[in-house]
């Protein structure tokens, strides 16, 4: 296969490879920022004693950093093992707490609390009693800063069943995550190559009527419902700028996917179906939100692994078996994806290298615990890569525990790891040094301990 | 099957809640009406809606818009004949009472606004154009749209409006020609927020200083059909609008009756129960673990069986309602149903006899029925009485047990909760923090329902899962798929429970106990009414606005025994849902 053809096989063409926005960066440089972003998210956290690994015995109580170039597979954690292949394209973050979930004081069960700060980094807001985020999500502050106005500003993939919904563009904004393989074929390339059919082709003249219709509706209505109207209004608007862009786009679509695809199956399709769009550059921000494994792809069939072995994780050691079986699956997925942004060269590396990918989740562990919040960042090259960074769990906060006995202290305020993100993509904001910093600023407990949130995580960029 | 659900769990209470205990909250006693909250008793087809309230409250009626399931419906009525794309719209995000109408979440995303423009396209390309006349005339095609746009928009046009569609289809006719201009014509009137949502601005808002504002005729025609059919109103109910003839009560319950007698009611009644219920969750049972209760054959399961089986409850309500007794008891309790030979063998253990008399059902769009581009699924359902001590209605069927099961053993955890929220209005909220249940050394759980009882035994739980269980057990009867076992794990099946939090409380023996004692609850049909409130309304209830017409319908519901064809009547009927509250824009 030579090279053309190899690219035509991607859904390139060398026509993508000269877009500007792939041009901008010949190749990933230490540092860079990264062109775009996917977040791979997981429920009931893991098993924390075999996810971390720590091989030269170092102390807990200290920051250190782990390169894991040096390492050997007997040395890392069950739950990541299928990462050592890509240890160098990989960055482990070990002592990152939901502390912010803690101190929520919606009352409401812990899944949803998590569901809500992970990527919001902020409180939950009882909408007539459902919980929902009342600020963008960092996948959307990212898209504000990258997403090209003439592409999809972002996509929200769900694989299996994902429980709720953790991207919002804004408050009451909900992005659900689309489970239907052959809905995200039909978001990503339904109007690729389309602009030679006439029906197709006068999309700007109805969008400027559509968008007419919404202006003049929305000064009759009351201010709630204007404010929907309006909202739709600016949502054609931008559909108008981006329509001409997807219709022109140099992009050869893949196959439509199967329907009813199986859980495994649609991970895969859909990683290509991502692979090919943001090859593309059809889109440059991305979730995938995975919903529970089924029991037999990780060898317990006919069982319910939340109910049967994530809340028993610190009492059977077979459940905690279960969940590292659990997390190992899920860390089978992310390597597959790296595998697959790794495949495409792009300027002088790859597009993995482009490409950060952010692998988090709703809880620390299936006991529903906030603490020892796992997390593993890979590609982008925003900072070095290679590396396990541990943190200490040092910061006095009043922190709930699976047998009750609250614990006093936590782990780095997860809002560290967003607003890293943020600096990652030099998202403009607030903080010391202009960037981003997610809205929850600061955390109290009840016994007056106050947790700073507004920083980044401390060594990530060095 | 893999329909994202993504319900928005349990939602709403603006009531100053009754908390029954610390993971509770149920609807505050109602108050009933003193003297003129007759409304029962006039019984099908009476032409009586009952009597009206005293003093009305207007609706707040936030803006509403198209399900998925209104604008596959509307478009099909919009244009006969035409063969419906497949239409892809994101996943709908459903409020309390799992209804996917309420206009609390129904802002609209990056995503929906795509596939609007994906489905008016996709959509104009299969319209065919018979008009009687020549698309190429001026007066045909510009007549056409004046009538289409009014259709469409479901209310009358304004002359600049219609110069805006005239000029823009003129200028893309002398383009593309006659046909491709109509077809982009389609494109914008279908994704106009006319088409689309639902702005209601009553009757001459600007008179008087009325807080309440009757709705427009044309405003009632879209109301009544969207409440009733769950599509766009016809040409009688256009006409009426036309004439400004809806405005009367006696002529809506007119309406109204007459719109029950339709096929499209029985269509949007099943899709009501399909949301309230729950009812499009498939089991995800361990095929392996049943293969032999099944036969062995996995593609009979996944493409015979399991479609019929999400289907039979349909065709039980749609039966019931406006075949059978009309009544919610009889959905609670009847154990008349509509099998086919292969549930009846698997899941009832009962032949189907040959005489006995069928209905065809062809189920709506659904993602299951589109495997291998059925697109829909057509089957004969036979009126069976299965064994009355072991079936009592809607709930005791294969599709609501499968559904609410684990792969291997029933949950009666899922099937509690999903009777004790949407059944009796109790709004669940589980405690933040739920420790695991420590082993109880040799405690081996014995049966399904020991395992459950473990689970349920710390004092954070033992609150919620007293009312839970209490529903939940009753039905350990039932295995995965729905069949009767009168033994679990080579153990007898305990199926007792009780009824708890209800004006009928009591303890039972089994499901069939528990669904006759459901069945006789005010309470119950309390929170019947309070749930397709919200639906009819497309929001959840507040008490100060709608305290005043809730307790009047569920007066009249229980004073009707439950009668569903009266209380959709009723509501449309109501004060509230033919006015509006005065806002400021």
């Amino acid at each position: 296969m030579n090279r053309r053809t190899f690219l035509s096989a991607l859904g390139l063409t060398s026509g993508a490879l000269m877009l500007p926005s792939l041009g901008r960066r010949a190749s990933a440089a230490l540092g860079d920022v990264p062109k775009r972003v996917i977040f791979l998210m997981t429920q009931h956290g893991t098993w924390y004693p075999d996810w971390a690994f720590n091989p030269g015995g170092l102390p807990d109580d200290q920051n250190w950093t782990l390169d894991l170039s040096g390492t050997t597979p007997d040395e890392w954690s069950q739950a990541l093992l299928p990462l050592y292949p890509m240890r160098d394209k990989v960055t482990i973050v070990d002592g990152v707490s939901l502390a912010s979930g803690e101190a929520d004081p919606a009352g409401i069960l812990r899944h949803e609390i998590g569901q809500v700060h992970c990527l919001s980094g902020a409180m939950v807001e009882l909408v007539s009693g459902v919980p929902v985020s009342s600020v963008p999500t960092i996948d959307q502050i990212i898209a504000n800063q990258i997403a090209r106005p003439d592409r999809l500003r972002s996509i929200e993939i769900g694989i299996g069943e994902p429980p709720f919904i953790v991207n919002y563009r804004d408050r009451l904004q909900l992005l659900p995550a689309e489970n239907r393989a052959e809905a995200v074929w039909e978001q990503l390339f339904g109007l690729v190559g389309g602009g030679a059919s006439s029906l197709i082709g006068e999309q700007s003249a109805i969008m400027d009527r559509v968008h007419e219709r919404y202006t003049a509706l929305a000064p009759r209505l009351s201010s709630e419902d204007r404010a929907k109207v309006e909202l739709h209004r600016d949502l054609v608007a931008d559909l108008d700028a981006k329509i001409e862009g997807m219709l022109d786009a140099n992009c050869t679509a893949p196959a439509t996917p199967g329907m009813e695809l199986g859980y495994a199956e649609s991970f895969t399709a859909n990683v290509e179906m991502l692979r090919v769009a943001m090859s593309c550059d059809l889109v440059r921000v991305a979730t995938i939100h995975l919903g529970d494994i089924p029991s037999d792809l990780i060898g317990y069939p006919g069982a319910n692994l939340h109910d049967d072995y994530a809340h028993r994780v610190y009492l059977d050691p077979g459940a905690a078996q279960a969940m590292t079986d659990w997390t190992a699956y899920h860390s089978t997925q992310l390597a597959e994806l790296m595998s697959a942004f790794d495949a495409v060269p792009e300027g002088e590396g790859t597009m993995l290298d482009n490409t950060l990918i952010v692998w988090v989740g709703e809880l620390g562990d299936g006991a529903h615990g906030f603490d020892k919040w796992p997390c593993v960042l890979a590609g982008g090259e925003a900072w070095r890569n290679g590396r396990l960074l541990h943190y200490p769990r040092d910061l006095p906060f009043r922190t709930w525990s699976w047998d009750e006995n609250y614990l006093p202290t936590t782990g780095r305020p997860h809002q560290e790891l967003l607003n890293s993100i943020a600096r990652a993509f030099e998202v403009p904001g607030t903080d010391g040094a202009g960037y981003w910093r997610a809205p929850l600023l600061s955390i109290s407990d009840s016994e007056g301990n106050t947790i700073d949130c507004g920083g980044v995580l401390e060594g990530l960029f060095s | 099957m893999m329909r994202n659900r993504n319900s928005l769990g349990s939602a709403l209470l603006a009531y100053s809640v009754l908390t029954l205990t610390a993971c509770q909250e149920q609807e505050p006693p109602t108050t009933l009406p003193s003297d003129d909250g007759d409304s029962g008793g006039s019984g099908s087809g009476s032409g009586s809606g009952g009597a009206e309230q005293s003093a009305g409250t207007p609706d707040p009626s936030p803006l509403s818009r198209l399900t998925t399931e209104q604008y596959k419906n509307t478009v099909l009525d919009l244009f006969p004949g035409v063969e419906m794309p497949s239409l892809l719209f994101p996943p709908q995000l459903e409020a309390e009472g799992g209804f996917e109408n309420n206009a609390t979440f129904n802002s609209a995303s990056g995503p929906l606004v795509d596939a609007y423009n994906r489905a008016a396209i996709a959509v104009s390309e299969e319209v065919t154009f018979d008009l009687g006349c020549n698309l190429g005339d001026d007066a045909c095609a510009h007549g056409y749209i004046a009538q289409l746009s009014e259709r469409t928009w479901r209310r009358p046009i304004e002359p600049s409006e219609l110069e805006t569609l005239i000029a823009d289809y003129d200028r893309w006719a002398a383009s593309h020609g006659a046909d491709t201009a109509m077809r982009l014509t389609i494109q914008s009137l279908l994704q106009s927020p006319d088409f689309i949502y639902f702005p209601r601005f009553g009757e001459a808002m600007s008179e008087g200083a009325s807080a309440s504002v009757p709705l427009s005729s044309w405003e009632m025609a879209s109301r009544l059909s969207y409440f009733l059919w769950n599509t766009m109103p016809d040409d009688e109910l256009f006409t009426l609008a036309r004439e400004d003839g809806l405005r009367e009560r006696d002529v809506v319950i007119a309406q109204a009756w007459r719109m029950l007698s339709e096929q499209r009611a029985r269509t949007a009644a099943i899709n009501l129960h399909r949301q309230l219920f729950d009812l499009d969750e498939q089991g995800a049972i361990d095929f392996e673990y049943y293969a032999p209760q099944i036969g062995g054959d996995s593609d009979f399961y996944y493409l015979e069986y399991l479609p019929e089986v999400r289907y039979e409850p349909d065709v039980f309500v749609m039966q019931h309602i406006f075949e059978g007794e009309g009544t919610l008891a009889a959905l609670l309790t009847s154990n008349r149903a509509w099998v086919t030979a292969n549930t009846a063998e698997l899941a009832y253990g009962v032949e189907v006899p040959a005489d006995a008399p069928s209905v065809r059902y062809v189920a709506p769009d659904e993602p299951l029925v589109d495997f291998e581009g059925l697109g829909v699924w057509q089957r004969d359902y036979y009126e069976v009485e299965l064994n009355p001590a072991q079936r009592a209605g809607l709930f005791t069927l294969a599709g609501f047990l499968s559904s609410k099961s684990n792969p291997r053993d029933p949950s009666p955890v899922k099937r509690g909760v999903m009777l004790l929220e949407r059944l009796q209005c109790v709004h669940l909220s589980p405690p933040g923090d739920v420790p695991p249940i420590e082993e109880i050394e040799d405690a081996m759980p014995r049966t399904n329902r020991d395992k459950y009882i473990m689970h349920s035994e710390a004092p954070a739980c033992v609150g919620c899962h007293q009312q839970i269980d209490g529903l939940g057990f009753t039905f350990e009867n039932y295995d995965s798929l729905g069949a009767w076992r009168d033994t679990d794990n080579g153990y007898p099946v305990d199926a007792s429970g009780a009824l708890v939090g209800t004006d009928n409380d009591g303890p039972v023996n089994n499901a069939v106990e528990m669904m006759d004692r459901l069945a006789q609850s005010r309470t119950i049909h309390d929170c019947y009414v309070r749930q397709l409130f919200r639906h009819s309304f497309g929001r959840n209830e507040d008490v100060v606005v709608d305290g005043p017409t809730l307790e009047f319908l569920q007066e009249g519901f229980w004073q009707s025994g439950g009668d569903i064809p009266e209380l959709l009547v009723n509501i449309a009927a109501s004060y509230e849902f033919r006015h509006r509250e005065v806002f400021q824009p």
